[in-house]
């Protein structure tokens, strides 16, 4: 027993060392190296505060509103969110890579399993605890129960839903491994199976509450409320019974999480070598037919080139396509619902000028979904081809941006076209909702290549660490969700929204100008 | 021998951390000249390749490729030469058809041109029957035929190779020296690092010996070892810095 402690300590520790590039920081003599991952943890750091000021401003409104005890169950289904989606993104991969020197010491399968499904959970527990522990404070100081039973209930919430996504993604990476476009098939099936899950949830709450769910539902008692989010996420109740100082709740939430981390393990252990090679191997050896390929031009071909490196990640797809097939959800949803409910979901007074106000929501997918703030980094190893090769950076770097927009132009103007008609918009309000979006598109595409160009990661093992880990990619994401933020702060402050929205086009598409003549003067990386 | 293709003056490239990896080194390859670059690992035979290959940027001293300088005219120098590095690190998710169209592309290249040096060079290499099938399943020998097709595919001027032989089978190896003995034929010249003595003494019209950085011998041959071995000669210059 006290060895298989060891080992797993032994293997965390490379794990740790590999952590962030704590360990090239720590002995590499690379300043640019050193700046960068100087930046990242500066940027971490941001983050991580914005975070918990989030939850705080959060809690601190719901307290106001006298809906404290709801404070357990939001937090966690927020935690359950973030917990299974990062998970089933990149948990199988993590878990279950090949790395032969590893896998010829003479260590334990469990080990190795466990040590792995840590190096998982770890980061999940951090971002609950981000969460929880300002959450437990206000909840405490507001009276509503114990703050330190809620963050020892909030603990054990990542533990459920990263055993449940690593299983899932394992098994969808494991059924699509044997397909010609398996990344696409891969990214596809996950999405339907977290959307899957969302409604089950719902379809759960909904038999588990009081009968059929009205529109009016949200905003009626407290107690239907938290019914709601009970029947969403069971072990939600426990954590708000835990913080009453339900001795039992807690003992159940914590038994729950072992069994979960201690099935997961066993079923990983059990497979880990078939699993393993089965993902790595790409299952059954098929040869492709050789199609003659017809002479293009060298951006026509740099962008075929960057759309099979595209459809060859599930993670990056899932990463950059899922905001844009969210859009298209919302729209379809818009399109068939009618408009007050959803106007009072949003918490909107009737009266607002909510039409002027929409080209904020697909600006805010668009400013999220961007290809291109890891697109450089994707290279990797494959970095030193293009640096061999005489193509300008200019050429280069528009075959990653023409990508970016493949995606982005048809969702947006099919929203747009879509919403126009379902709400019969002004013509002006119908060219806003085209074109703030398309220009905030355009904005943090060239961003997101600058930044790129800017903060490359190009020796990563696994694709996650370029799509997931870049500073370029964490900024992008900050200025993407800036962007409409600041520009509706001005609509309300000024009162005047399509002039406000239509210098914001303006602004973006001459900042994208003036980036983009820079990148055609850069060198690569 | 013709004109210079290739002409490396007081290169130096100094790392972070100091580490003086070239250290003003001069050497020039002619037209139909095969050149050899010799020495230990770590002598900064890679940094070199890499340097006149325009991947790595350096502290001072020229390289021009057919009188073009790298690092002011880097696209004319590139569009002449080909590289191979030691590890191929292709792209994974490209079938090899695709990987050499791509080059071909960017090399400009023509549909009749393209199609008849494919299918030559897999055939040289062995490998009609594996182009269709994802790179990431390739073997390290069968990424660095991919490579050497798909650097042939546009007939450059000057080809820069490091260590091309590693992980070739005999015949394939046969084969590439082949190529290398024909490309300068017509006119081209190859520039290649390898650690295997006996074919650059066999294969190599010059050969340079590099140590610490520095180029401590170079000349043809019959200059640089008259009767003795190749091997010989290195030998006594390892001894005689040591």
């Amino acid at each position: 027993m006290c060895e298989a402690f060891r080992e797993v300590g032994l293997l965390l520790r490379i794990q740790a060392w590999r952590f962030c590039g704590i360990n090239a920081l720590r002995y590499g003599h690379d300043r640019k190296l050193r700046r960068q991952a100087l930046g990242a943890l500066g940027i971490g750091l941001l983050i991580a505060a914005m975070a918990v000021g989030y939850t705080l401003a959060f809690s601190v409104m719901l307290v106001e509103i006298g809906a404290a005890p709801v404070i357990p169950y939001v937090l966690s289904l927020a935690a359950l969110g973030i917990s299974f989606c990062a998970v089933m993104a990149k948990g199988p991969q993590v878990v279950f890579e090949g790395e032969e020197q590893l896998r010829a010491l003479p260590v334990r399968t469990a080990s190795i399993v466990i040590s792995r499904l840590l190096g998982v959970l770890m980061p999940e527990l951090a971002v609950a605890l981000l969460m929880g522990i300002p959450a437990a404070v206000v909840y405490a100081c507001a009276g509503a129960g114990s703050g330190l039973a809620l963050v020892i209930g909030f603990c054990a919430i990542p533990a459920i839903p990263t055993a449940l996504a690593l299983l899932l993604g394992t098994a969808v990476a494991r059924l699509t491994v044997r397909f010609r476009h398996r990344a696409a098939l891969s990214a596809v099936l996950s999405v339907v199976l977290l959307m899957g899950v969302m409604v089950g949830s719902f379809s759960l709450s909904f038999s588990m509450g009081s009968g059929r769910m009205t529109e009016r539902m949200l905003f009626l008692l407290l107690g239907q409320l938290t019914q709601v989010f009970a029947g969403l996420y069971p072990p939600a109740d426990w954590v708000a019974q835990a913080a009453q100082g339900s001795g039992v709740a807690i003992a159940w939430l914590w038994l729950s999480a072992v069994l979960a981390l201690a099935l997961t393990t066993a079923v990983a252990t059990f497979g880990f070598s078939r699993i393993s090679d089965g993902l790595a191997s790409g299952g059954k050896s098929r040869k492709l037919r050789g199609k003659a390929i017809r002479a293009a031009s060298p951006l026509y071909s740099l962008y075929k080139k960057e759309w099979l490196r595209y459809t060859s990640s599930a993670i990056y797809m899932m990463n950059t396509a899922f905001g844009w097939v969210l859009l298209l959800l919302m729209t379809g949803a818009v399109c068939v619902m009618r408009m007050e409910p959803v106007l009072a979901l949003l918490g909107f007074a009737p009266d607002l000028d909510v039409m002027s106000l929409l080209p904020l929501a697909p600006a805010l997918m668009a400013g999220m979904s961007s290809t291109t703030d890891c697109s450089i980094s994707m290279e990797g190893k494959q970095m030193e081809i293009m640096r061999a090769l005489p193509v300008s950076t200019g050429t280069w770097l528009a075959a990653k941006m023409l990508l970016h927009l493949t995606l982005a132009v048809p969702a947006l103007l099919l929203c747009a076209a879509a919403l126009t008609v379902k709400l019969s918009l002004t013509p002006v309000q119908a060219a806003l909702l085209a074109a703030f979006p398309l220009s905030t598109s355009l904005f943090c595409g060239v961003c997101g290549l600058a930044l790129n160009l800017r903060f490359p990661r190009l020796s990563w093992e696994q694709d996650v660490q370029a799509v997931k880990g870049g500073v370029s990619v964490l900024l992008t994401i900050v200025i993407g969700m800036l962007v409409p933020v600041l520009t509706g702060a001005l609509c309300f402050w000024l009162k005047a929204y399509a002039p406000v929205m239509a210098a914001g086009c303006a602004v973006q598409l001459l900042a994208a100008l003036f980036i983009g003549g820079r990148l055609k003067k850069a060198r690569m990386p | 021998m013709g004109e210079d293709v290739l002409r490396i003056e007081r290169l130096t490239k100094v790392y972070p951390g100091g580490k003086r990896a070239v250290d003003g080194l001069s050497l020039s390859v002619r037209a139909g000249e095969i050149y050899g670059f010799i020495g230990h690992n770590g002598a900064g035979k890679s940094t070199t390749i890499r340097a006149v290959c325009g991947v790595m940027d350096f502290d001072e001293g020229t390289i021009c490729v057919e009188g073009h300088d790298i690092r002011r005219e880097a696209l004319a120098c590139k569009r002449r030469m080909a590289y191979i590095p030691d590890n191929p690190d292709l792209y994974p998710f490209m079938t090899g058809r695709q990987y050499i169209a791509l080059m071909a592309d960017v090399y400009r290249v023509n549909q009749a041109e393209r199609e008849a040096l494919t299918a030559r060079y897999a055939s040289l290499f062995g490998m009609q029957d594996s182009l269709g099938e994802l790179i990431g399943a390739y073997s390290h020998g069968m990424k660095q035929k991919t490579a050497l097709i798909g650097a042939l595919v546009h007939s450059p001027r000057l080809m820069v190779l490091d260590e091309p032989f590693v992980g070739l089978d005999p015949e394939a190896a046969f084969h590439l020296k082949a190529v290398m003995r024909e490309l300068c034929d017509a006119g081209g010249a190859i520039f290649f690092s390898t650690h295997v003595l006996e074919v650059a003494q066999k294969l190599c019209d010059r050969v340079g010996i590099l140590r610490a950085g520095r180029l401590v011998t170079e000349g043809t041959m019959q200059e640089i070892a008259g009767d003795k071995t190749l091997e010989e000669v290195f030998m006594t210059e390892a001894q005689s810095h040591v």
